[in-house]
């Protein structure tokens, strides 16, 4: 039986905007990802990665410098001379998100936006956005979730994605996340491009992976509509590219329905089938026909039930209810 | 008119499909990394529209009868119209004393209500049958709308706005419903304009199929709208009678983009092989029998000789 969770009367009234973020929250701390949520790490980039990274733009010092000594102290019979502690710069890069332009495997050129984490080495979440906007229908979340202090004040006529509706944020939790706009989604999509979307998330993923500062190897996907099968497809790719350097840790589906050519079940079911097994959570709005069979095709995933609400993607609580 | 029609007919039906289609685990695509991610071989859909004014499938005549032959890797889509009055072997049937119909009786005989036929698909599924018996197609899939849903989407997408260059009269009105010129649809509406019978019409059903087809393409991938596909989907979805996965429906939207109308052909099956019999006069026979077989064999092959239809 998959493992279903009904969270629609947790709070006792309707679903409330921010929870399903918990939930993508509650899936980067629940384990996917080592070392996350442990907030400072000892995270240290290699000579070659610091050289290839650290001019991508000015970093800032760590708050708290703690020089890697790479020479160790042995007590031995006789004097010996101190060794010098070599001393590797930690970056931490600026929390003010930038601008990052990559190519997908056709050569089309895409817009992402980067909101580099308080720590080096960190992961990094990718958010992949629905058909009626473009990788700004993520800013306020992606401020949220970076936790730099950053926030977004724009009136949207989503409320849901207004800062005063977050919660609380979660103390241990240190991540980056990345953004981009699909071909052709400027403002909201124009047409329909669906094999080449798959590319761009397939390169967004690969982009989020080879930036300065984040951990290859401990990416998640997330995404509403053509942006959950993106996620969870391009997850997929990732991890079948067999790169030790890259490496997708789960993938949060909001609102999937096959849209990128792929059918979901079997991109859900490969990025299950991970060894180590990725997580995968699957929500759906019960009135969305396509999601909610779509979201239970999969066993073995995490299904959540956002109740009746009539809407699909990021649209899924526009019902305004305060916060 | 028409051939234009037909034309935009083709991108009309994926969107449709694509807004309304239900989802079937089995028979999922696998991305082959062609075109759209569609398969390698090219894949034969049967489409047809239903006269049912339900959102069921339980019975009913197939108003309009196409096969597509979607060609991924040769990134061309081709489509052959059939004439519903062509008179055929209908297999399954002997119970009902009958061996032959009307092509859209077929779809009739199949139906999960007449219970004759026992293979998948009901009435599309014993359609595709008679297909085979009498031209040798192989159809690898089917989708079927009614006129219920086909309205209910015109007003999911706000509704459709629809040029008559003729008038269009009613059967029992002395003057004109609607006077040559400019309207706005709603779904009610453009049911209506389909199906006004009177003679003194000049443009006729198909016409006007055409017509409120075009006007369907344009709205639904008008800015306004074209970026509400995905969650139509949702709202429709179950609606439509088809074996296809979503994600096969998303390979042949998403063809349908890369094509465009320069890729895709349109054909009609050439009345001037074809006759009405003294028996019945509404009913169409080959003059020579095989010779629509050979057309289609070719038609399956992609090697179709013919002409394209006229604009």
């Amino acid at each position: 039986m998959r493992n279903r969770m009904r969270i629609e009367q947790i709070t006792g009234f309707e679903m409330k905007s921010y929870s399903w973020i918990l939930i993508l929250v509650g899936l980067m701390m629940s384990g996917a990802i080592s070392g996350c949520g442990g907030g400072q790490r000892e995270g240290v980039l290699t000579a070659k990665e610091t050289a290839e990274k650290a001019d991508i733009w000015e970093t800032e010092p760590s708050p708290t410098p703690e020089p890697t000594i790479t020479a160790v102290l042995q007590s031995s019979p006789t004097p010996s001379l101190t060794p010098t502690p070599t001393i590797t710069p930690v970056p931490i890069y600026p929390p003010e998100p930038r601008e990052i332009t990559f190519q997908a495997e056709d050569g089309q050129e895409l817009a992402g936006m980067y909101f580099p984490a308080g720590i080096p080495d960190a992961p990094v979440l990718v958010l992949m956005h629905w058909s009626r906007g473009d990788q700004a229908e993520w800013e306020q979340i992606a401020a949220w979730i970076q936790n730099r202090g950053l926030a977004y004040e724009q009136d949207f006529n989503k409320t849901w994605k207004m800062p005063a509706w977050f919660p609380d944020y979660p103390p241990d939790l240190e991540i980056a996340v990345f953004t981009f706009t699909f071909r052709g989604c400027e403002g909201g999509c124009r047409g329909y491009p669906a094999g080449e979307w798959l590319l761009d998330a397939r390169a967004g993923i690969t982009a989020a992976a080879n930036l300065p500062g984040v951990d290859g190897q401990q990416i998640l996907a997330a995404g509403a509509s053509i942006g959950a099968d993106g996620a969870v497809d391009a997850c997929v790719w990732l991890n079948n590219q067999g790169d030790e350097e890259a490496r997708c840790r789960g993938a949060f589906a909001l609102s999937p329905g096959s849209f990128l050519t792929v059918p979901y079940e079997q991109a859900a079911g490969d990025l299950l089938g991970d060894d180590p097994p990725a997580k995968l959570y699957c929500l759906y709005a019960r009135r969305d026909d396509a999601a909610v069979e779509t979201c239970q095709s999969v066993p073995g995933a995490e299904v959540i039930d956002y109740g009746y609400v009539a809407e699909h993607g990021m649209q899924s609580d526009s019902t305004g209810i305060g916060p | 008119m028409r051939a234009r029609g037909n034309r935009i007919l083709l991108i009309v039906v994926l969107v449709i499909l694509f807004l309304t289609a239900d989802v079937s685990p089995a028979g999922a695509a696998s991305p082959s990394g062609g075109i759209c991610n569609g398969p390698d071989e090219p894949i034969m859909v049967l489409v047809l529209g239903t006269d049912q004014q339900n959102r069921g499938y339980m019975y009913g005549l197939a108003d309009s009868i196409m096969v597509f032959r979607v060609d991924f890797q040769g990134e061309r889509v081709e489509v052959m119209s059939f004439p519903r009055d062509l008179w055929v072997e209908i297999p399954d049937v002997e119970e009902a004393d009958r061996t032959h119909g009307k092509l859209n009786q077929a779809y009739f005989f199949g139906t999960k209500d007449m219970g004759y036929f026992e293979g998948e698909g009901y009435g599309a599924g014993l359609m595709a049958e008679t297909l085979n018996v009498n031209y040798g197609l192989d159809i690898d899939h089917y989708i079927v709308i009614n006129m219920r849903i086909f309205a209910e989407v015109i007003d999911a997408i706000g509704g459709i706005k629809v040029y008559s260059p003729s008038p269009i009269y009613s059967q029992h009105q002395t003057k004109p419903i609607l006077k040559a010129g400019g309207y706005v649809f709603g779904g009610k509406e453009a049911q209506l304009y389909a199906r006004y019978r009177d003679p003194r019409n000049v443009l006729d059903r198909t016409d006007r199929h055409a017509i409120l087809l075009e006007a369907v393409w344009e709205q639904i991938f008008s800015p306004q709208t074209v970026f509400r596909i995905p969650e139509l989907v949702g709202s429709f979805k179950g609606n439509v009678l088809t074996d296809m996965h979503l994600a096969q429906i998303s390979q042949l939207l998403c063809m349908s983009f890369r094509v465009g109308e320069d890729g895709t052909t349109y054909y009609t099956i050439p009345r001037d092989e074809l006759y009405h019999p003294d028996w019945v006069g509404s009913v169409w026979l080959e003059k020579e029998p095989g010779t629509l077989a050979e057309l289609l064999g070719k038609f399956q092959d992609g090697t179709l000789p013919l002409e394209p239809a006229q604009e």
